[in-house]
């Protein structure tokens, strides 16, 4: 299954207010959200701006992979089944299971 | 200056609207008398609206490599070159670093890079606020990649 289309608005909606991630970044014209499992940076992601274009598939799908999603699990985050703590399992249960060592799966799109 | 356009269908009580945006505002505006407007002016029966962000969203990009060699940055120099994947849309370019998970943006391939230079003295600066015990794996990676890149 695919990412849907969502607006970059609704993509950061639901990044900020779900799971509500350390927010940084002074240079770049995007804010950044830093995931903590406790005290220790797991994940970092580009929050979108406030704009109603819809966002390119390539750049939700850069967005799901920064939080270690895969595409049902980011169309459920933004349409919204998938909760703030929801998210936390996955996250907490992908880097458990999953080898990030291996190449990026970012070579994979 | 561009404006675009993107229908959406909203509650049934404000019916459809149409967002006029571009870059730094936009405005909502009622879809039936949007349709009103085209048809008082061009005389057709029936306007249909296109949902251009959508076709576009799911464009395929030319894809070329690319280098930087500086960050425009009088306190950040770069020790090497960096590989630079390009992703070139109609109307957006990206300008991506696998390794960090990183990647800038911009209408032109000059703004992607300016971006995404942008983007890496943030991750740099950020992961240099961390002690390494607060570090998970992958950031580990970003940080031991990222400080072969670049020099205070």
């Amino acid at each position: 299954m695919a990412i849907d289309n969502f607006t970059e608005k609704e993509i950061r909606r639901q990044i900020i207010n779900k799971l509500k991630p350390e927010l940084g970044g002074k240079r770049s014209k995007h804010k950044k959200g830093y995931i903590y499992l406790g005290d220790v940076l797991v994940a970092k992601v580009k929050i979108p701006n406030d704009h109603n274009r819809v966002m390119k598939e390539s750049k939700s799908q850069y967005i799901a992979q920064s939080l270690r999603l895969n595409d049902d699990d980011f169309n459920d985050l933004i349409k919204c089944p998938l909760t703030g703590s929801g998210y936390y399992k996955i996250i907490t249960q992908s880097l458990r299971t999953a080898s990030w060592s291996e190449p990026h799966r970012l070579h994979k799109i | 200056m561009h404006v675009h356009a993107l229908k959406q269908d909203s509650s049934r009580s404000k019916g459809e609207k149409v967002i006029l945006y571009n870059e730094s505002s936009s405005a909502e505006i009622n879809a039936k008398f949007i349709r009103h407007l085209f048809q008082a002016a061009i005389g057709s029966s029936q306007v249909k609206f296109i949902k251009s962000d959508v076709l576009t969203s799911r464009q395929r990009p030319k894809v070329r490599r690319t280098k930087i060699f500086d960050l425009s940055s009088d306190l950040y120099k770069l020790k090497r070159p960096i590989d630079i994947r390009l992703e070139i849309f109609s109307d957006e370019t990206l300008s991506i670093i696998p390794e960090l998970e990183l990647y800038g943006e911009g209408n032109t391939e000059a703004d992607a890079l300016e971006d995404i230079k942008a983007e890496l003295i943030d991750l740099y600066e950020y992961l240099n606020t961390l002690p390494e015990e607060k570090l998970g794996a992958d950031p580990k990676s970003w940080k031991k990649f990222i400080d072969s890149l670049i020099i205070d």
